[in-house]
């Protein structure tokens, strides 16, 4: 059992990012459940999305500590599930930070991007991070696509299972999100391949 | 919406249980489905609502889930299949028209979905268990524990219904409404609308003496219901053998169990339930017998808790049964929740799970749901709080809950949708009684005014308030995803319909006066509330302005670019009203320095007319 956790920001992608990866974990032969928790986290809300890759999957929930990849599509978001990552876990995160309203009220802190690499190195040493909404608002003049972004960027830093290969997650995101704007989408995978 | 994954003829497909739902429907015929959107079963009417056309079916948001609930009865009396869906507050609102539909026997299958929420991931009002409904109503149950379930048990339920003609609940939680996994599709029939109304008065009313007669025949249908789910495919045994223990579980709950006998190769006896009420009495007797202690695991209520406590008592055996004393009440199960009590109820030992470290919440910055970038209810708020900072808000249920967060705390209380006004009428007669002259206003959005909100303005009107209703018309339900409602020109089919006039219903209730602002325009709405408030008597204070994202989204398939704007650090003077009491999530404050994220920014323009550093981005 391989499991993959997507965090970020209501409105990021959070919940299309763990479908891709979810239809493609099937479109390799495996078994796939997936869960997400949207609703009221819609609305700029933290969003966790989990995806369990295996066979013979029976609870679709992720339990404390059984996380294999984390990708975070915002700083902060990682921090906050801690611990649902296994020892061994890998970490993928976007540093470009969305700052909650609630810092102004609550005064409190928004961690510097140094702190939170920190704090998530007390559990794993396996840890990618990239500026991927400026590297997508510069492709494409909007961040819609960082999802498909940290995708590539997570493929490229072969932090997914083996099965899911290059050709497999492209066939995904095109069945996923459709063939309009699979050319952007693509372009945008393989650019994350540069880090 | 990938509707070619739910409409090919066979194969496989990975689906959230909600489309699982709507397979199932389409294999079992149905033809006539209603709904009002509430998550975590919104997604079952926005499915239908995408391929209805295609799948030659009738389809619609109703006004609010009763007139959905009567909806189905209608075609049901028709002899159309009917489905209605909603979320458990829903069967709150239905549950008026669904007590009599048990009496009066269905003409053809009449199914009611309903998904209850644990930890209330996308409900705030309560953590209801809405089994209860079904033995109040003497209505059947089915609930199933996974997708490939969820669309095999919708078949059956429609079976169960049409062979004992019964409404029939399909009850799920969150944890099968919102997990997507692979199900095996069979092939679904052409549906058939075809259908007409026969008179049969007799068979059609429970007026007075019919109505003892037909009550006794319902509970007779329970028992009969009783026998019938002996052998029902939905119940099964896992590993059936002779043992001490045993386990009783329904719903996500036994995948919980599963993953959690496997991964410590127990082979514990596990009675799956698929057929919750009425209980099958004799194969839960089959399966207490000779066993010593019964641990059952279900979320929420011990509402199968009970029956097999009932159960075991009437049948004198003498067993120890497990449950709510030692499984919470209150909440989501979680597989680690779970192994804790089997853990007390068997005294087994569980393989280590890992040890990891917890986040100390403390220290992260919270991040509650806000407005949208350019949401219409914020700037509705903060003219508020310009106004009458310190009037009694009265709340409700859609986006503009959310003014329950700092800085507006404009939504003082919350129940239910529509009671935002109904309460603030009750307070403002207290009010009134003791002659205080604090001021009350109610908030309502455009779906919640239709769904409920209506009566409760009828009514303060006729009983005499002193109050402010700000109805919030976005022109769309926005906070469940955007569906249409009766003030929107289309139907859930996507055919045009005429627009109800919100203005005009609120003369036709007799309010006392009228005004109607644009949320965008700051002193155009709080000249408005102004006037308002000085007026006696019930008035309203329409603020209309299309929800941002709807209008991102019109945008982007029309391919207009929006502007941004931006913070001209030369004139900035820090004060902090854009960041700390507008509080768009775009307007960021680091290290000193005030900026609009580009990437955020809808170009509203509304934290312009706040200050005048902030400037259209000319780029
Ligand atoms: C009885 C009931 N049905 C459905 C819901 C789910 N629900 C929450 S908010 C909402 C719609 C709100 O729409 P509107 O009043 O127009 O406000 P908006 O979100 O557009 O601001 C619905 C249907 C509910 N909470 N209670």
């Amino acid at each position: 059992m391989f499991n993959v956790l997507i965090t970020g920001v209501g409105g990021q992608g959070v919940i299309t990012l763990a479908e891709i990866i979810a239809t493609a974990a099937l479109l390799s032969g495996e078994d796939a459940k997936m869960t997400e928790v949207h609703g009221l986290a819609q609305r700029g809300g933290s969003l966790q999305c989990s995806i369990k890759i295996g066979k013979n999957i029976k609870s679709p929930l992720v339990s404390n500590g059984e996380v294999d990849l984390l990708i975070s599509l915002e700083p902060l978001e990682a921090l906050r599930v801690l611990n649902l990552l296994a020892p061994t876990a890998t970490v993928v995160f976007d540093t470009h930070k969305i700052i909650p309203i609630s810092v102004y009220s609550d005064k409190t802190t928004y961690p510097a991007v140094e702190e939170i690499e920190k704090t998530l190195r007390a559990i794993t040493q396996n840890i990618f991070l990239t500026n991927g909404t400026d590297k997508v608002q510069e492709l494409t003049g909007n961040v819609m696509a960082l999802n498909i972004f940290m995708l590539g960027f997570a493929f490229y830093k072969k932090t997914l299972p083996t099965e899911l290969t290059e050709e497999i997650l492209l066939q995904s995101i095109k069945q996923t999100i459709g063939e309009k704007h699979f050319e952007t989408n693509q372009k945008i995978f393989k650019a994350a391949a540069l880090g | 919406m990938n509707k070619e994954k739910i409409l090919k003829p066979k194969g496989k497909s990975f689906l959230m249980g909600d489309e699982a739902i709507v397979r199932g429907a389409l294999e079992a015929g149905v033809g006539f489905v209603s709904t009002y959107p509430g998550t975590p079963a919104t997604e079952i009417g926005d499915t239908f609502s995408a391929l209805a056309k295609d799948a030659g079916i009738y389809f619609e948001y109703s006004a609010n889930e009763k007139i959905a609930m009567e909806a189905i009865i209608g075609a049901s009396l028709c002899s159309i299949r009917g489905l209605v869906a909603f979320k458990h507050f829903g069967l709150n609102v239905a549950c008026d028209s669904l007590l009599p539909a048990a009496y009066i026997e269905a003409r053809a299958g009449l199914v009611i979905v309903v998904s209850d929420d644990p930890s209330g991931w996308s409900s705030i009002q309560s953590e209801q268990d809405s089994r209860h409904f079904a033995t109040m109503a003497n209505i059947p149950i089915i609930e199933p524990a996974d997708q490939q379930e969820a669309k095999d048990l919708i078949k059956y339920a429609f079976e169960i219904s049409e062979k004992f003609k019964t409404p029939v609940l399909f009850r799920i939680t969150t944890r099968v409404a919102h997990v997507s996994a692979p199900v095996e599709l069979k092939p679904f029939p052409k549906p058939t609308l075809k259908g007409d109304f026969q008179k049969d008065i007799k068979k059609f009313n429970a007026f007075k003496p019919r109505i003892t007669e037909m009550h006794n025949q319902l509970l007779q249908k329970i028992e009969t219901l009783r026998k019938e789910f002996v052998d029902s495919k939905a119940n099964f045994i896992v590993n059936n053998k002779k043992n001490s223990t045993g386990i009783i579980c329904s719903g996500v709950s036994f995948l919980h169990v599963m993953e959690i006998l496997e991964k410590n190769k127990l082979t514990i006896p596990v009675l799956k339930l698929g057929t919750i009420y009425p209980l099958p009495t004799k194969l839960i007797i089959d399966f207490l017998k000779n066993k010593e202690r019964v641990l059952i695991v279900e979320e929420l209520d011990p509402f199968v808790e009970n029956q097999v406590a009932i159960i075991a008592q009437t049948n004198k055996l003498q067993i120890e049964i497990f449950g709510k004393n030692i499984i919470p009440q209150s909440g989501e199960l979680t597989p680690a929740i779970i192994e804790n009590a089997m853990t007390a109820a068997f005294n087994i030992k569980m393989v280590a799970r890992n040890v990891t470290l917890s986040p100390s919440k403390g220290d992260i910055p919270r991040r509650f749901p806000v407005f949208c970038p350019g949401c219409p209810h914020r700037a509705t708020f903060y003219s508020i709080k310009q106004i009458v900072p310190d009037a009694i808000f009265g709340g409700d249920i859609g986006c503009y809950m959310m003014g329950i967060f700092p800085p507006y705390f404009t939504q003082d209380f919350q129940y239910a949708m529509g009671a935002g006004l109904g309460i603030s009428h009750g307070i403002n007669k207290i009010l009134q009684l003791n002659k205080s002259d604090k001021k009350n206003i109610a908030f309502v959005g455009d779906a919640t005014f239709f769904h409920a909100g209506i009566p409760a303005l009828i009514n303060a009107i006729h009983n005499k308030a002193n109050l402010l209703l700000v109805i919030m018309d976005n022109s769309i339900t926005a906070m469940t995803g955007l569906q249409p409602n009766p003030g929107t020109d289309k139907t859930g089919m996507g055919e045009p319909t005429s627009k109800t006039s919100i203005e005009e219903l609120v003369k036709a209730c007799g309010a006392n006066s009228l005004e109607i602002s644009d949320a965008y325009n700051l002193k155009q709405t709080q000249a408005a509330i102004k006037t308002q408030l000085e007026k006696p008597g019930v008035n309203v204070l329409l603020v209309r302005r299309k929800c941002a994202l709807l209008m991102l989204k019109e945008s982007r398939q029309q391919g207009i670019k929006r502007p941004t704007f931006q913070v001209d650090q030369k004139e900035c003077e820090h004060c902090g009203t854009c960041y700390t009491k507008f509080s768009c999530p775009a307007i960021k404050h680091e290290n000193g320095i005030t900026e609009i994220d580009q990437t955020m920014c809808v170009g509203c323009g509304v934290c312009a007319q706040i200050c005048s550093a902030i400037k259209i981005n000319k780029k």
